[in-house]
């Protein structure tokens, strides 16, 4: 059975709605089982000012089954993959329920950044330094933002990276030919297949 | 409540179609989607606020009348969208019955007290605190018996709390007169039904004056019921459970479509006697024929292979020997006992899903979704209703009980037991992922590895198509090659739990016909009346290649000593359909 189209219609078209929720979404390429969510890092915590993007994809059974969310935005957090932005959240897990949508959970990740779980962490090098030194983990999470989620420029750079090393190239290279090519992914591309 | 978006069921954001309420908690929703919402291998969660439900869902009658008259176009456009969608999934949802003795009204908002009166014929006044119960009834709370009223005086009394308790307690076949039974039809609930809030809210602003029924009458009913209860728990301590039967189907409802009267107006033959006979036997033993001592029933119900590879964890010693034995003990308890949950089996007369404890089926019903009876459906006689799915069953349908049998996922909540089934679910989705969903180095790899044996699994299925002798062996190298990525739409919470007996059996949840589906239903149905007449019930017919596949990675892991994939789980799955 197809997805539930008319569903994940209505749900984008009450995100676009609401101005006021902080969270965006947009659909990648043809497909809606494919989308991009955005949020932004909540006031007085490190990720103030941060812009978050999240790759969201949707399976054939949605909203039966949860919707796959992984941070594109590199992210410093006890709850998320530093590597590769693998979230650890219980409603995107067993505690997923038909009646919760992309915008609340979307809204429940941004929840998550303000207030970490580190007793059950996704990533134990963040969860012990929040565990161990506050302080620090708060340095670096801000520094991570800064670094990765701050300026628009940077975020977009960001999403076209992730775009490009979909298609098959790592990460460095992509990155790489993103410079080369002055954040134009067509022009990295052509270097990427050209080289 | 007269606005649209009021009835928008919280689960497809789309007016509700053939509304179902769960009558665990009173939140309304479509008909499909509480079903789709459920869990096939354990008590599911209400979607809004996770209250426990184990009930298949059925349409209130009287709110799909309200939605289809008050927004005709939308309610239209649903039924056609919904109708082409059941196409598509081979399946249908039942066409409710009139719910009233008004007609619907002319025109939207013309709705009168008189379609919305209380089901139960000792009050058919409008609804108060309305339930709908798990058969779509809608009653009055308080007219329920054994229900708990608005205040600590209608408690009931000792003896009909003791009802309550008991059958709340054991599902066994003494408790048929369950203390939340419908009493517009016989169907009697596991659990208390709750107000539904929406349809309360409705009637409330429909009929504001009429609606506000005075207390003094609502505490004279009060007292009148508990004093009728009384009299009724003395009367029924002496009597056996099937005349409670008959005295529930003499006042039967149309709601239910009940064709006939109880049990023993049916041909002898359709009733698994052993059943029937001795319905305080151990339950183990009453699945059995013939009596036979319950340990001995457990030891037919592992197969011989499972059976050997648990010996020989166990001959190992240290903690082999006790992760195996405790293995076995659990496996064992959950055969013999009323524990063994039928995974993606749901009961079409009481709509209990999955069953758990005994399980009858349907032998000649033609629809895809099967026919099935939980035990104590089928001691109450209730093998002659229209089932949840629309299904044609007639009391000239043979009914036979099924044998347990342990599948993957009953071994893996025997060696789990603390953790629910939905974490198991996803620790085995982890633990099969082809592709890691940790560390992106390994995700390529396993992309072509997916790939490669996708190709293998295609070509095995054209071979299948050709040979038909080497099918089994051929679908359980498949299995073997490739089990992971075959495995993991269907082990997901979700509509179809495709890999397990469900999907041998076709059944409530499995609605989604496959083609394998289609051919192991045929199997089945080819053998099953063989055996079920000789022996009086009938087994699974044959072991799933997934399930062959978890079957070796619980219990041949590790041991280095495996065979090699086909011969083994090969031999395994011919052992299970003979």
């Amino acid at each position: 059975m197809p997805i539930d189209l008319g569903r994940v219609q209505k749900e984008i078209r009450d995100i676009d709605r609401d101005k006021a929720s902080g969270v965006t979404i947009e659909v990648q390429g043809n497909s809606v089982q494919k989308l991009i969510g955005c949020l932004k890092g909540p006031r007085d915590t490190p990720f103030d000012g941060g812009i978050f993007y999240v790759n969201i994809e949707l399976d054939d059974q949605y909203p039966f089954v949860p919707p796959k969310m992984r941070f594109i935005t590199k992210v410093w957090h006890p709850n998320i993959s530093s590597a590769n932005g693998a979230i650890c959240l219980d409603i995107l897990k067993d505690q997923w329920s038909p009646a919760l949508t992309l915008k609340t959970a979307l809204l429940s990740l941004q929840a998550l950044l303000s207030s970490p779980q580190p007793d059950d962490p996704q990533d134990a090098v963040v969860a012990r330094q929040y565990m161990g030194s506050l302080a620090e983990y708060e340095a670096t999470a801000r520094q991570w933002t800064q670094t990765y989620a701050h300026a628009q420029q940077v975020v977009g750079l960001e999403a076209k990276v992730q775009q490009i090393v979909e298609m098959g190239f790592g990460r460095e290279q992509a990155l790489a030919a993103l410079k080369r090519a002055n954040g134009d992914e067509n022009g990295a591309m052509e270097i990427l297949l050209g080289a | 409540m007269l606005d649209p978006e009021d009835w928008r069921c919280p689960t497809c954001l789309d007016l509700a179609y053939k509304p179902a309420v769960n009558s665990a908690c009173g939140h309304v929703f479509c008909f499909w989607c509480l079903h789709k919402a459920m869990s096939p291998y354990a008590p599911s969660a209400c979607p809004i606020c996770r209250a426990q439900y184990t009930n298949l869902p059925a349409i209130c009658p009287k709110l799909h009348q309200f939605l289809a008259c008050q927004f005709p176009e939308t309610y239209a456009a649903r039924r056609q969208e919904t109708e082409e969608e059941e196409e598509e999934i081979g399946a249908q949802s039942p066409e409710p019955q009139a719910s009233g003795p008004l007609p619907p009204p002319a025109a939207p908002g013309q709705w009168r007290p008189q379609h919305f009166l209380c089901d139960s014929p000792r009050c058919g006044r409008l609804l108060c605190r309305p339930a709908v119960l798990i058969c779509g009834h809608a009653v009055c709370r308080d007219c329920l018996p054994g229900s708990s009223g608005s205040g600590a005086s209608s408690q009931g009394t000792p003896a009909a709390a003791t009802a309550a308790s008991s059958s709340l307690a054991s599902s066994s076949p003494g408790s048929a007169r369950g203390a939340y039974e419908c009493p517009a039809c016989r169907l009697a609930a596991r659990q208390p039904p709750a107000v539904c809030k929406q349809l309360a809210d409705l009637l409330g602003e429909l009929f504001a004056e009429e609606s506000r029924r005075p207390e003094a009458e609502a505490q004279a009913a009060q007292e009148a019921r508990q004093a009728e209860e009384q009299a009724a728990a003395a009367a029924s301590t002496g009597t056996a459970a099937a005349q409670g039967v008959n005295a529930g189907a003499a006042k039967g409802h149309p709601g239910l479509a009940l064709q006939t009267p109880p049990p023993s107006a049916s041909p002898a033959g359709d009733q698994p006697e052993p059943q029937e006979q001795q319905p305080e036997a151990a339950p183990g033993g009453s699945s059995q024929p013939g009596g036979q001592p319950p340990a001995q029933a457990a030891q037919q119900s592992l197969s011989p292979s499972l059976t050997s590879a648990l010996r020989r964890r166990q001959a190992e010693g240290g903690a082999q020997q006790a992760m195996a034995e405790r293995l076995e003990q659990s496996l064992r308890r959950m055969t013999a006992g009323e524990e063994y949950v039928w995974h993606g089996v749901g009961c079409d007369g009481c709509g209990q899903y999955p069953i758990q404890g005994r399980r009858h089926k349907c032998l000649d019903c033609p629809e895809a979704i099967g026919f099935d009876l939980c035990g104590a459906c089928m001691d109450r006689g209730l093998s002659d209703i229209v089932g949840r799915f629309n299904q044609r069953h007639t009391p000239e349908h043979r009914m036979r009980s099924v044998r347990p049998r342990i599948t993957a996922m009953h071994m893996l909540k025997a060696a789990n037991p603390e953790l629910p089934m939905e974490q198991l679910m996803w620790l085995l989705e982890m633990a099969l992922a082809p592709e890691g969903e940790e560390g992106e180095e390994g995700e390529e790899a396993g992309q072509q590895q997916q790939q490669a044996s996708e190709e293998q699994q295609q070509q095995q299925q054209d071979g299948q198509q050709q040979g038909g002798q080497q099918q089994n062996d051929q679908q359980a190298g498949a299995a073997g090659d490739g089990g992971g990525s075959e495995l993991l739409p269907v082990l997901r919470r979700g509509p179809r739990p495709a890999y397990d007996p469900a999907a041998e059996e076709p059944s409530p949840a499995a609605y989604a016909s496959h083609q394998p589906q289609q051919r192991t239903g045929q199997q089945g149905r080819v053998q099953g009346p063989a055996g079920g007449e000789a022996e009086g019930l009938i087994d699974e017919p044959a072991v799933t290649e997934v399930h062959v596949a978890l079957e070796r990675l619980l219990l041949h892991s590790g041991t280095g000593s495996d065979s090699g994939p086909s011969s083994g789980s090969g031999s395994d799955a011919g052992g299970g359909s003979s």
